[in-house]
């Protein structure tokens, strides 16, 4: 880009402080962006301020204490940390997980999964100018935090699943109300497309911006939308699957050009696809088959050690990959939990296709990768 | 391809690549020699499509785990606290977990690396850039270097921290945040 510009008309380099105090950058990120008029020639990620030495304080506490530490990786789907960390723990020790915990922790991670992109939806248009969409995003969240505040009281950090299964069954009335949810929820996704995906400024800012190709996806290790947005069908949810997914009916939306609109849109689509499943896990929960009442594990103790092991589990959370990596020594805490949070290894592509791209649409690229900073920096 | 038959031919060329003792659960699990493994991932990313790092990470095995330098729950008792435990080893083991998107296999690779300052590894960034923040992040936490890394400095930690806050024997200097 620099090249063409006009001897006559160059201007001189800037260096701007994009963040950590910038309402776009959904918390605490900084990007120090070295640009040339409107062209950014530079682009660095820097992160790290709100780092709390999260595995650090793995190693000071008992497996069950350490749960409640996951909530506060990435606070906008609790759910899905809290499943990723059970399930390595349940590997580690070797723990069976009752059948009716398995669907309910899955019924619950898609609905966190619809949660955590109506919040992406939102803050996604605000970045864009559009406002009115966040309202709307908002008040269909607001309902599911209800749902989740009726399950175990907490409506944001909820350590509802526990080592073993999950702390309560689904209280009285909660099935039906879940559902009413649901079938309020998917009509909207239409009016979803109306507000914002269709709106031609929108999509003037979106489309043709941030193009990432699938071989440099691939290679930068993207996952979740982000991935997907540039076509690479890479889902752990079906190549890996945990709990009951492969006994579920649903689809992996994908992306065809790899721009910021493909990813946007595939979250889009990833919310219609959570509400079929979260259908689907009601109906087999109003059966029989899993024992209604037996939720947990019987027999984990509050404090228990685990043979001298490893164990690495995944799982598809709303922003990607993300893997707990634990190591037991015998010991009553864990000797060494590593996590692989995709938002951290998302923004790590910022650095090269931001070059070359327009000052404004950082705030669109940014937006697009849809990192939360609790989970980048631990 | 079993990730058996990839270890068979992979053996042939390195005979230092050998099964895990411990491997990681449900994983089919292999040790290196630490100057092979950049050879080693090159193979697997041209010959067996391993295209995809998962993670990089490593271990302090230098227990036993001494809460000094950080605060012990009060809900275990000293007595409780294990006793250097069998695994005490003066290494780092650095980890790589690694997937094929084609075939759909995974893979953990481990490599031991004597614990001392200046510990080094070869980079894998040339290779994967998913190693890029990864490898920053473990020689952040733990001082191992990736040579050859484009761009090694701390990435999580503030500016001015002393010492590696993931080994096992860092104790926190106070600063001007205490």
């Amino acid at each position: 880009m620099t090249q063409e510009t006009p001897a006559a008309l160059k201007t001189d380099q800037m260096f701007i402080n994009f963040g950590p105090q910038h309402p776009s950058t959904h918390g605490v990120l900084r990007i120090a962006l070295t640009v040339e008029g409107e062209v950014v020639i530079k682009g660095d990620p820097d992160v790290g301020f709100l780092h709390r030495g999260m595995e650090k304080l793995f190693e000071a506490r008992t497996y069950p204490q350490a749960l409640v530490l996951t909530d506060r990786l990435d606070y906008t789907s609790a759910m899905h940390n809290n499943l990723a960390y059970c399930l390595a723990v349940e590997r580690l020790a070797g723990i069976q997980v009752p059948p009716r915990a398995q669907y309910i922790r899955v019924l619950v991670a898609e609905l966190n999964r619809i949660a955590s992109h109506l919040v992406f939806f939102g803050t996604f248009g605000v970045d864009m100018g559009a406002f009115t969409p966040f309202l709307y995003a908002f008040r269909e969240r607001e309902m599911i935090l209800d749902l989740f505040e009726m399950l175990c009281g907490g409506r944001l950090l909820y350590s509802y699943l526990r080592i073993g299964g999950v702390s309560a069954d689904l209280p009285a009335g909660w099935t039906e109300k879940c559902r009413e949810f649901v079938n309020f929820f998917k009509p909207m996704l239409g009016d979803y497309d109306t507000l914002l995906s269709g709106n031609p400024i929108f999509q003037s800012r979106t489309k043709g911006v941030g193009f990432i190709s699938a071989e440099k996806a691939v290679a930068w290790g993207l996952s979740g939308p982000a991935l997907r947005g540039s076509g690479v069908n890479y889902d752990v949810r079906k190549a890996d699957p945990y709990c009951v997914y492969d006994k579920l009916n649903f689809t992996v939306p994908l992306g065809t050009n790899g721009d910021c609109f493909d990813r946007y849109y595939c979250r889009m689509r990833e919310m219609g696809q959570s509400a079929e499943i979260v259908l689907q896990c009601l109906d087999a929960l109003s059966g029989a088959e899993p024992t209604p009442g037996e939720v947990i594990a019987k027999g984990v103790p509050k404090m228990f050690k685990p043979a001298a092991a490893q164990a690495y589990s995944h799982v598809e959370a709303s922003r990607g990959d993300l893997g707990f990596f634990a190591v037991s020594d015998g010991g009553l805490n864990p000797y060494r939990m590593h996590v692989r949070g995709p938002s951290f290894i998302n923004v790590a592509i910022l650095q090269e296709i931001l070059v070359g791209c327009k000052i404004a649409d950082v705030v669109a690229i940014l937006g697009s990768l849809d990192i939360v900073l609790g989970e980048v920096d631990r | 391809m079993t990730a058996e038959e990839i270890l068979t031919k992979m053996q042939a060329s390195f005979p230092g690549l050998v099964k895990a003792e411990v491997p990681v659960k449900e994983y089919p699990t292999w040790t290196v020699p630490a100057e092979s493994v950049h050879a080693v991932f090159e193979r697997l990313r041209s010959k067996f499509a391993f295209d995809y790092l998962d993670v990089v990470t490593a271990i302090d095995w230098s227990g036993p785990v001494d809460p000094k330098g950080y605060q012990q729950t009060p809900a275990v008792p000293p007595a409780a606290r294990p006793a250097v435990p069998a695994t005490a080893k003066d290494i780092f083991e650095l980890v790589y977990i690694v997937t094929s998107l084609s075939t759909g296999l995974r893979l953990c690779v481990r490599c031991e690396l004597p614990r001392k300052e200046g510990a080094s590894i070869p980079s894998l960034y040339n290779l994967y850039h998913a190693a890029d923040w990864q490898e920053r992040e473990v020689y952040d936490m733990f001082g191992i270097h990736f040579e050859g890394h484009p761009n090694l400095k701390r990435i999580l930690t503030q500016e001015g921290i002393q010492g590696w806050p993931l080994r096992k024997d860092y104790a926190h200097v106070p600063d001007k945040f205490d």
